[in-house]
């Protein structure tokens, strides 16, 4: 019975302090699990990672991708060339990379200054409200009211194009989009208490815009930059289709669909190549995005 | 009086991002006709969910109840029911009354026809006589011209009129059990006791017993014959509740009356806080979940489950400080009982 | 002046406060109408009230949150809408605040330490990141929080850790004067207590005075010197705790008491309630007292003049017709 009595001492019992089992994961730990949940994420991964390395390693390809070679023209793909060779006897699989490369730039170029020009000027007439912000809103709209498309290849005719011009002018017709997103979540995050605690122990306007507004918003700033990419792509595509965009012999995923056209019903694999790049490109980039809100709303 | 509800080894556990919990922990307990019983205790306790486990209210996606565990209505195992019975039973025989009102209507749908579908679906009854039974439920609410309210939207009416046709709707098949979650947590303390003034009449009235959920010890005072304390998933006392006021036997729901401070209770005094923090929905509990907290914690407390003892007539506590071995000198609260016969 | 108290030891007095919130186009909100309290140093006042009287926009607009409609509030003697800059910043150390919702009041993408050197970087309280890392270590202790707590995330602490990290944000600055705005009433009840204790004790340890909002009667009569009831943006009765509890007069003081239930079955049981009839509706009536609809005492009078506040003994206030 000894034993028994022993088993009622008091003691102080004070248990672990931490919970390991709810332990915060790290956003990259999360965004991982979330994928791996995700058939259709692993495949947007997988390609996006094979699409950026085939880019960057395209020197490697043993053809120069403006090189003509007329005797070759128009083989179909295998014997030595994968993509086969377009009407000029260019190697087709190594223009594609090549293209690819012009491609992501300017997607990746105009997202950049698509977020920073979106997120100043959302988060800007967000916080200071009244009058600035119906100034800055309209002008919003204004912007989104015009044709952007029309207006794209006009002034495309005027600039001299290349690679920072077409950033440039995509960029100028995407921002609207980011801005306005921004600014409806700076206003619900300003009405938030932690904004009014940092008000009330005397904290500078730009300071709570820096330190609380901004860091709260990246989620949605991360999200939006996905999608913009992908529109970014596709704005470039069709400019060069149209032959606006990047000019021969460059070449870019959308003038090699133009080169394709009159091909099309006897060497129908010159459109079917760059097209489903264009297509898985911009449909990942698209699931990326999902996948990212999906984390963000869980963590 | 008889046994309306027998609850038995009642286990329900979750499933979410970080793997399988337990949010009720082998409970049973009883509901008699025409009483009252409360079921007291923190949030995430699991009151919330035994309640809605009444109704079948678990989603079977992520939740799901041990084999094991029973529910007797009348004698009958209510999980072993089949659809046509469950929708025979839900409402007509159990009605359910929830904290937000406004997320429990229907926005978009009258008042009064929100309440007249209720017993649509139960009674064969024309459209008419529906209307005209809504609104004398509305009346018995306590709700003025109910004639023009059953015609309002949610929207049009107060937090307390919300609360008010939510008890017309669920009192409108008039239910043998009605269950209330939190019924007046989201309201003002003069709609409260209006609120709980109109449930302890329509009880007596209607002779129907009361399943009612709170953590404000206060309200319980006031309308429970019976109540149950419940801490981490398992009941830890229950029993009558002027046993339980006056005569309390556990340490949990002893400091729990001394930390909230009463209107007849003296300025400036420090108030008894319970340290720590309640268990979260993931922890593994090893002996007695109230253990780390406790300050009467001994070293069985944390190696065995304590069982329950037995004091006054149905008055059970599950602590280990009532074992003979146990040195009760410096306890503040009742000691001493009758060890159960363990199954 | 009806508070009618003068003299050095008033830290905040606030004179007929009015704060009104313009609705569309021909309506206004007025939130909080003709309040006049004033705070002692070291004491605590309560205001009291049901959701929706107004009780957070008067606390908020008397320490220059909001901007106010019409009045005046002195802080320490001084106009707080005069005060500019430098005078303004001075204001922002000596005036805090604990929120209510301990989820939304903090920024979650901070880490503690961060959160609570807020204030210390703000005011420029520490000479370099040494001293900065030790008050904030203080800090912790002092709200009973482990010092190895500073380097986690908001994310992993519970609804009462996360009050007492706000009390630490506010305490960091060393305020004199501490707005509560429901404190406790988010948490669960045995961490309200926690939460009451801990304020309490370093009210005396630091001499603060607090202006404690809250809904519960219980807890304001544990808690406060002195309360100030307040319905629908009118302050209704004003005195010492043990008076006004001990004796209301304000036929709305008495109801809100009866209905605060007492966790006792035999007092509860027993006891009769003076139920009111109807709920609070709008702000928006004239020239009547506001109560009129419900009280179960109204006359003409009541209808037709907005009552004012008397002095029925020492210190304790009424504003009713019927006194």
């Amino acid at each position: 019975m000894d034993s028994r009595k022993d088993k009622f001492v008091r003691i102080n019992y004070q248990p672990e302090l931490q919970r390991t089992e709810y332990q915060q994961k790290s956003f990259l730990h999360s965004f991982v699990l979330e994928i791996k949940a995700n058939k259709l994420a692993i495949a947007a991964v997988i390609f996006l990672m094979v699409i950026f390395v085939a880019v960057l390693l395209a020197p490697l390809s043993p053809y120069d991708p403006d090189k003509m070679d007329v005797v070759h023209k128009l083989q179909p793909p295998g014997n030595g060339h994968l993509f086969g060779t377009d009407n000029l006897g260019r190697d087709y699989f190594t223009r594609a990379l090549y293209g690819g490369r012009v491609s992501l730039q300017v997607g990746f170029f105009s997202m950049l200054v698509t977020i920073i020009f979106g997120t100043v000027w959302g988060t800007i007439s967000g916080f200071a409200g009244g009058i600035v912000d119906v100034i800055m809103m309209r002008i919003v709209d204004i912007m989104m009211s015009i044709p952007s498309f029309l207006l794209l290849i006009i002034l495309n005719a005027f600039i001299a194009p290349g690679l920072f011009t077409m950033v440039f002018i995509i960029s100028i017709f995407a921002w609207m989009g980011v801005a306005r997103i921004v600014r409806a979540e700076t206003m619900s995050l300003k009405e938030r208490d932690f904004i009014l605690a940092s008000r009330c122990l005397g904290e500078k306007k730009r300071n709570i815009i820096w330190f609380h507004i901004i860091p709260n918003m990246i989620p949605t700033v991360i999200v939006a930059a996905s999608i913009s990419i992908a529109n970014a792509i596709l704005t470039e595509s069709s400019l060069s289709f149209l032959g606006f965009g990047v000019q021969l012999p460059m070449s870019s995923w959308g003038n090699m669909l133009q080169g394709a056209q009159a091909h099309v019903l006897d060497r129908p694999y010159l459109a079917v190549f760059p097209g489903i790049f264009i297509l898985l490109t911009v449909l990942s980039f698209h699931v990326l995005g999902d996948v990212l809100r999906k984390t963000f709303e869980r963590g | 009086m008889n046994k309306l509800v027998e609850i038995k080894n009642l286990e329900i556990s979750f499933q979410d991002f970080h793997g399988a919990f337990k949010a009720v922990r082998d409970v049973s307990f009883d509901i008699y006709e025409g009483e009252a019983l409360a079921l007291v205790g923190e949030s995430g306790c699991g009151k919330s969910v035994t309640a809605k486990s009444l109704l079948g209210l678990i989603p079977e996606k992520d939740g799901s109840i041990a084999e094991k565990s029973e529910i007797l209505y009348q004698g009958e195992n209510i999980l072993t029911y089949s659809k046509k019975r469950w929708k025979e039973y839900c409402g007509q025989e159990c009605g359910m009354i929830f904290q937000d009102a406004m997320a429990a209507l229907n926005p978009t749908v009258k008042i009064g026809d929100q309440i007249a579908e209720n017993l649509r679906v139960h009674q064969k009854i024309s459209r008419k006589a529906a209307k005209e039974q809504a609104i004398a439920a509305l009346r018995m609410a306590g709700i003025p011209q109910p004639e023009i309210r059953a015609e309002q939207y949610p929207h049009e009416f107060s937090g307390g009129m919300r609360q008010r046709s939510m008890i017309a709707m669920a009192m409108i098949c008039q239910p043998r059990l009605l269950i209330a979650d939190e019924p007046t947590t989201a309201l003002d303390v003069t709609i409260q006791a209006q609120i709980m003034e109109l449930m302890k009449s329509l009880k007596e009235k209607n002779r129907m017993s009361l399943l009612l959920i709170t953590h404000d010890l206060g309200v319980v005072a006031g309308i429970a014959d019976r109540m149950a304390v419940m801490y981490a998933g398992q009941i830890v006392e229950i029993g009558n509740s002027r046993d339980i006021y006056y005569r309390t036997r556990h340490p949990y729901t002893y400091s729990l009356l001394k930390a909230v401070p009463s209107l007849n209770g003296s300025h400036g005094r420090r108030l008894e806080a319970i340290d720590g923090m309640p268990p979260e929905a993931g922890d593994i509990l090893k002996g007695c979940p109230f253990a780390a907290r406790c300050r009467y914690c001994m070293q069985i407390c944390i190696e065995e489950c304590p069982p329950k003892y037995e004091f006054e007539d149905g008055h059970f506590a599950t602590c280990w400080l009532h074992d003979p071995d146990a040195d009760i000198s410096d306890c503040k609260f009742q000691t001493g009982g009758n060890l159960c016969n363990q199954e | 002046m009806q508070s009618g108290m003068k003299g050095e030891n008033v830290i905040l007095e606030v004179r007929n406060l009015s704060k009104f919130f313009r609705m569309g186009r021909h309506s206004v909100l007025k939130a909080v109408h003709d309040v006049s309290f004033s705070v002692r140093k070291g004491e605590t006042l309560g205001l009291v009230g049901e959701s929706g009287c107004g009780k957070t926009t008067c606390g908020r607009t008397s320490i220059g949150l909001y901007e106010k409609t019409s009045g005046s509030t002195l802080f320490n003697g001084k106009e707080i809408a005069q005060m500019k800059g430098k005078e303004r910043k001075d204001l922002t150390k000596r005036v805090q605040m604990v929120f209510q919702d301990p989820y939304t009041s903090l920024d979650p993408k901070m880490k503690v330490h961060r959160l609570i050197a807020e204030g210390i970087r703000i005011h420029n309280i520490a000479a370099n990141r040494n001293e900065e890392q030790e008050i904030v270590l203080d800090m912790l202790q002092k709200v009973g929080l482990h010092p190895s707590y500073a380097y986690r995330n908001i994310k992993e602490f519970s609804g009462g850790q996360r009050q007492r990290i706000g009390i630490a944000r506010a305490l960091a600055v060393q305020p004199e004067f501490l707005l509560c705005d429901e404190p406790i009433s988010a948490l669960d009840v045995s961490i309200q207590a926690q939460i009451m204790n801990l304020l309490m004790e370093l009210q005396e340890k630091m001499g603060l005075t607090y202006l404690f909002i809250a809904h519960d009667l219980a807890v304001v009569k544990h808690f406060c010197d002195r309360i100030a009831v307040m319905y629908l943006g009118k302050i209704v009765e004003m005195g010492g705790s043990e008076e006004v509890y001990g004796h209301p007069l304000h036929p709305y003081t008495k109801a809100l008491m009866s209905a605060v239930p007492i966790p006792d079955p035999d007092l509860e049981m027993g006891r009769k309630k003076i139920l009111l009839s109807g709920e609070s509706s709008s702000h928006m009536g004239e020239d009547r007292c506001r109560f009129a609809d419900r009280c179960p005492y109204v006359s003409n009078q009541c209808r037709n003049e907005g009552p004012k506040m008397k002095e029925v003994a020492p210190g304790h206030w009424v504003a009713c017709h019927q006194i």
